[in-house]
């Protein structure tokens, strides 16, 4: 045996000792991953390769050196196949591994190739050389149809390798990926040189070595896998990079208490470098919030564990951190002691914010339950919560209030407009935030309370808050009240004591003028039809007068008002009363208010009343209803192209008995504008009007308070 | 006996307002007795027969009562309380003539179980022919209650 023969076969047999050792290597990490598993099997053909030409070169006879050629041919012939599998699960091709139909031709494919060798058609010749053996192949077909199948499998591996590294946008992914190409490369073109080129051309100076340059093939697998984690994820790569990523501080101690490793996390936590902390007492760092000493490592003794205690981490500038910890004693297999492992969060951040929040919270309980106004919550039409003032202002206590249905606390006749409010708020129509409405109490009585909404979220679903003070009370509404009685005891009066003289003006004046008609000349009896007729007059202004104070003290009810029919009605009742007209009415459709149904009507007839009076010198008139969006707000007009007014004296249109035509030109008692104007004031709306003489005049209203 | 004898009971505090229906009245061709009492008092005494009116036949009830509402000392609803929690009085026909169109008024009339509500025009031409269908109404259409005889 020379020098070569020696390095030859040392050469094979460190390659198969490194083969088997990557098998081991690999399937210690992670036994059961996929990956892995096809790793090593694709490094058993390379294994049982080297095996079998270490021997190979070994033998002196041809005959033994066949039998090693043959077995070495499992290997080579098998190789393609298993690689070839393991670059598709590398690439993701999994599924493919999954049918048989792919599988089953695999296997047949290298048994077949086996048997070719072991039947003398591929390598048919050997010669003995200084080294060892080399190898003749046949001049048949065989061998072509070998290496093109040999070819074809590790192109395939390429291919599917280098596709992926073009497509893949992760530069890991892609740095692995040209490992596990360049590799089988570079191994095929060596191996293909001293195998298979060098034999065939004769010039047998190299042996085939092809197993030992696939050692590098084979480390380029394990180092990929290996360095880049390319395997399927698995739960000891999994918990490593948990341990180094993880926002908690992990901290090992050893059992005498010092520390022995810490995560990222815990130095950045406590500021300090890793040399610094490592070595150090646990204690050094941990102690107990409010005591010396450190019971947490006594508890850890008896117990093994401890679960989210409290403790205060020292960072290296001294600054207190409040943590939570868990911590567990780990034993080894003999059950002694190796150390505990604890984990802390940094609890310092919640804690203040926890204060803040308390504070905050205390703060606002505190100027909810002291509110001089009452404060409460309901939710799909129940109270769900109420502050004391709110409880006993409707005479209940806490605990009652909580539940109270909040539609049978408001006075029957206020229903409808809260209600009605609320569905227009909802549909995104401007209402008042603030408005006076009649609650009941426990006991049925009755309180006045200027109320106040808004929708809030509580407990994750939409709630309306109130806040509603009681104006029952209020000095202006005692008197509003007296002023109101004091307006009811003089309309009385006015009613009864300044009709009486009127009547017997009238009625004696008749008599006058039935008994004593002979003595009467003809302008006596003309004086006495004048005093008559004045004193209807006056009555007239009397009744007109306490419309108009009846207006201010009637109540009003608020409901949807639909203005169009209303607007049509008295136009018909109109056109009754004077048929002979030509008026063209322009009336806007589905114009619906919200107020009292009895005023508006007194307010459209006197609106309509008027326009129609005013129009009545001209041949042709129009008059025309419609409705606008002003600033938020709806406007509603009347318009017509009668007599109309000078603009000069339009505040004086709306005062009491103000008259801007004579009334031989138009009748009326000039009560209508004024009515008008109280009507429009008690809904919290404003009246106004535009006009110019001879050309008509249009009036404006609204009915609500500009918020 | 005084059971054909129709007598009309007109409550009227105001002179120039009794003057006044009186000539209507008489306009009216209404020649029935008319007794005019001045205040809520005297139209309780005579209708209970107390005071002034002790001696008075409780046998003879007013056929129609006109009843003013503001009145001195006990006011017009006041005397048709009385009147409708009396079993004596309780059926007799009362008109309410008055100045006031107060709602209030109508209503409170109406609750005390007035027959009817009339308002005074100012208009004495008017007034007259209330009076007159007044009297149509309630001396000849109407049937008036049957009366219990009080001894």
């Amino acid at each position: 045996m020379n020098v070569f023969q020696l390095i030859n076969i040392l050469v094979h047999f460190f390659s198969f000792l490194v083969y088997v050792c990557l098998i081991i290597f690999i399937l210690q990490r992670d036994p059961k991953a996929l990956l892995n598993r096809l790793c090593a099997l694709t490094i058993v053909p390379f294994a049982i390769w080297a095996f079998a030409i270490t021997f190979f070169h070994s033998v002196t006879t041809e005959n033994a050196a066949r039998v090693w050629i043959n077995i070495a041919s499992i290997g080579w012939c098998s190789f393609p196949i298993t690689a070839f599998w393991f670059y598709l699960v590398l690439t993701g091709h999994e599924t493919v591994l999954r049918k048989r139909i792919f599988i089953i031709p695999c296997i047949l494919l290298a048994v077949f190739f086996i048997f070719q060798q072991w039947g003398g058609h591929l390598i048919i010749d050997l010669v003995k050389q200084p080294y060892g053996w080399s190898t003749v192949w046949a001049t048949s077909l065989w061998p072509s149809v070998f290496f093109t199948y040999y070819f074809a499998f590790t192109a395939g591996c390429i291919y599917v390798t280098f596709t992926f590294w073009l497509k893949t946008k992760s530069l890991r992914k892609k740095r692995q990926m040209k490992i596990l190409w360049i590799t089988p490369v570079l191994c095929l073109a060596f191996g293909s040189v001293t195998d298979v080129i060098l034999p065939q051309s004769g010039i047998g100076v190299v042996p085939p070595i092809a197993c030992v340059i696939i050692l590098f093939w084979a480390a380029g697998l394990v180092y990929a896998i290996t360095r880049y984690q390319l395997m399927t994820l698995t739960p000891a790569a999994a918990a490593d990079n948990i341990l180094s990523t993880m926002s908690d501080s992990l901290i090992l101690v050893d059992p005498e208490g010092k520390i022995i490793h810490a995560n990222r996390a815990a130095f950045d936590l406590l500021g300090y470098e890793e040399h610094e902390l490592i070595g150090e007492e646990f204690t050094a760092i941990a102690s107990q919030p409010g005591s010396a000493g450190n019971p947490f490592s006594l508890q850890l003794l008896e117990e093994g564990s401890i679960d989210n205690k409290e403790l205060t981490y020292r960072s290296k500038n001294g600054k207190e951190l409040s943590v939570l910890i868990s911590a567990s004693a780990m034993h080894n297999e003999e059950k002694e002691l190796i150390g505990y492992i604890t984990v802390a969060r940094d609890i310092t951040e919640y804690k203040k914010l926890g204060q803040a929040l308390k504070e905050s919270e205390q703060k606002y309980r505190s100027l909810v339950d002291h509110a001089l106004i009452g404060i409460g919550i309901h939710q799909k039409g129940r109270l769900v919560f109420a502050n004391r003032k709110l409880a006993d202002m409707l005479g209940y206590t806490l605990e009652e209030s909580i539940g109270l249905p909040i539609a049978e606390r408001i006075h029957p006749d206020d229903r409808a407009m809260v209600m009605a409010r609320a569905q227009r708020r909802q549909a995104g129509y401007p209402e008042p935030e603030t408005y006076e409405i009649r609650l009941l109490k426990k006991d049925g009585s009755c309180i006045y309370a200027l109320i106040s909404n808004a929708v809030i979220e509580y407990e994750w679903n939409s709630a309306t808050l109130m806040t509603i003070a009681d104006s029952s009370d209020t000095k202006a509404r005692k008197d509003l009240e007296q002023a109101y009685k004091e307006l009811e005891a003089f309309s009385y009066s006015v009613s009864h004591d300044l009709r009486a003289p009127l009547r017997s003006i009238d009625g004696f004046s008749q008599a006058l003028l039935e008994d004593y008609a002979d003595k009467l000349d003809a302008e006596g009896k003309d004086f006495l039809h004048r005093v008559r007729a004045a004193s209807q007059r006056m009555a007239q202004l009397i009744d007109d007068l306490l419309k108009l104070s009846r207006i201010t003290r009637t109540e009003i009810h608020y409901e949807q008002v639909d203005l169009t029919a209303m607007v049509r009605k008295i136009i018909v009742e109109l056109k009754e009363m004077e048929p002979g007209r030509s008026v063209d009415f322009r009336i806007a459709e589905g114009v619906i208010a919200y107020g009292d149904t009895a005023l508006l009507q007194v307010v459209l007839v006197n609106l309509l009343s008027n326009a129609w009076k005013f129009t009545g010198k001209h041949p042709h008139a129009t008059i025309e209803f419609g409705e606008y969006q002003q600033e938020g707000q709806t406007v509603y007009f009347v318009r017509d192209d009668g007599a109309g007014f000078d603009m000069a004296y339009v505040n004086k249109l709306f005062a009491p008995f103000q008259r801007l035509h004579v009334s031989t030109e138009f009748e009326g008692t000039g009560i209508g504008l004024a009515t008008i104007q109280r009507i429009i004031h008690r809904h919290g709306g404003t009246v106004w009007a535009e006009g110019q003489v001879e050309q008509g005049a249009t009036f404006y209203f609204t009915l609500q308070a500009n918020k | 006996m005084g059971m054909d004898k129709k007598v009309i009971l007109l409550v009227e505090d105001n002179p120039d307002d009794v003057d006044l229906t009186l000539r209507a009245l008489k306009k009216a061709n209404v020649l029935n007795e008319v007794v005019v009492v001045r205040d809520g008092v005297e139209a309780l005494d005579y209708l209970f027969g107390t005071g002034s009116y002790k001696d008075r036949d409780l046998s003879i009830m007013p056929t129609v009562i006109l009843l003013d509402l503001k009145l001195p000392k006990v006011d017009g609803l006041e005397v048709l309380r009385r009147l409708r929690s009396d079993e004596r009085t309780k059926f007799l026909p009362v008109v309410i003539l008055t100045s006031s169109k107060e709602e209030q008024d109508m209503l409170n009339s109406y609750k005390l179980a007035a027959n009817s509500y009339v308002r005074k025009p100012i208009d004495f031409v008017q007034f007259t022919e209330a009076v007159r269908q007044l009297e149509l109404y309630w001396l000849l259409l109407n049937e008036p209650p049957p009366m219990k005889r009080i001894s």
